[in-house]
């Protein structure tokens, strides 16, 4: 069994679910982009950073970050050149932020009130609610439905 | 506690809205008295910056939870400010009956 990947560190997902090819319908077989590849071009190519820093930022290695930016442009030129569309999902990520998932109901929810912490599910009462940091976001091969929360 | 739900239109059978700030009716729920009451989202048709306004007309209803399909990043600044709290249920078959239900069966 490979070694389970390291948690990476999102600061801005995001703000779409993904591009489609203009003139041609093609929404077969879209490229998915992870969150974590996503995150990777925006740091090295719009937030102009060097790749030492962006792995920094993401809290993972300068040679993982690499691998991970690399697979991200391969990505993106496979969906220019085969005009394919681009869905962002999935990936093994952090936002950096305070979501909760209620495990009895499915809601996400968030304490605003920070200062006092939660013992129940605000929208159904039950107790067995998980912060969503720890558990990461799950990969678009085990759930299609879990990962589109922009936080 | 109010508990407001973003509804697509004006009946306890109306479903959750995807877009938050453009849905057509505000369900607002009172948690204790179980009444629902269905006020029209006034910003619904502007271009932008409907966030903030959208945050702020919630906030005037003295609603202390907001129920939604799934929100962005700036809504939920904007909702942290005021110590709104925001429930994302990605489940956009249940309606507002449903939610009234879950409200208060706790």
């Amino acid at each position: 069994m490979p070694r389970p990947k390291k948690i990476r560190k999102i600061n801005n997902p995001p703000k779409i679910k993904g591009f489609r090819p203009i003139g041609q319908l093609s929404r077969k077989n879209p490229v998915v982009i992870n969150f974590e590849e996503y995150e990777a071009i925006r740091l090295c190519d719009y937030e102009l950073m060097d790749q030492l820093a962006a792995s920094k930022t993401m809290e993972v290695s300068r040679p993982t970050f690499t691998r991970i930016y690399e697979s991200a442009r391969r990505k993106v030129a496979s969906a220019f050149v085969d005009s394919k569309s681009i869905v962002f999902e999935g990936g093994k990520v952090n936002f950096d932020n305070e979501w909760f998932n209620c495990l009895t109901c499915g809601a996400f929810f968030n304490n605003p009130g920070a200062n006092t912490s939660l013992t129940s599910c605000p929208l159904c009462g039950s107790s067995h609610f998980q912060n969503s940091d720890l558990q990461g976001l799950s990969c678009p091969e085990e759930s299609h439905t879990q990962t589109d929360l922009t936080c | 506690m109010k508990v407001a739900i973003s509804v697509n239109h004006n009946s306890l059978h109306a479903k959750l809205d995807l877009h938050f700030g453009r849905c057509a009716y505000f369900a607002i729920v009172d948690t204790r008295t179980k009444k629902v009451e269905f006020i029209e989202n006034p910003y619904q048709n502007q271009e932008s910056g409907i966030g903030k306004k959208v945050s702020q007309f919630i906030n005037n209803l003295d609603v202390s939870r907001v129920i939604g399909f799934q929100f962005g990043v700036k809504i939920k600044e904007e909702f942290d400010q005021y110590k709104i709290q925001l429930i994302a249920v990605q489940d956009a078959d249940k309606s507002v009956q449903d939610f009234v239900n879950m409200l208060t069966n706790h």
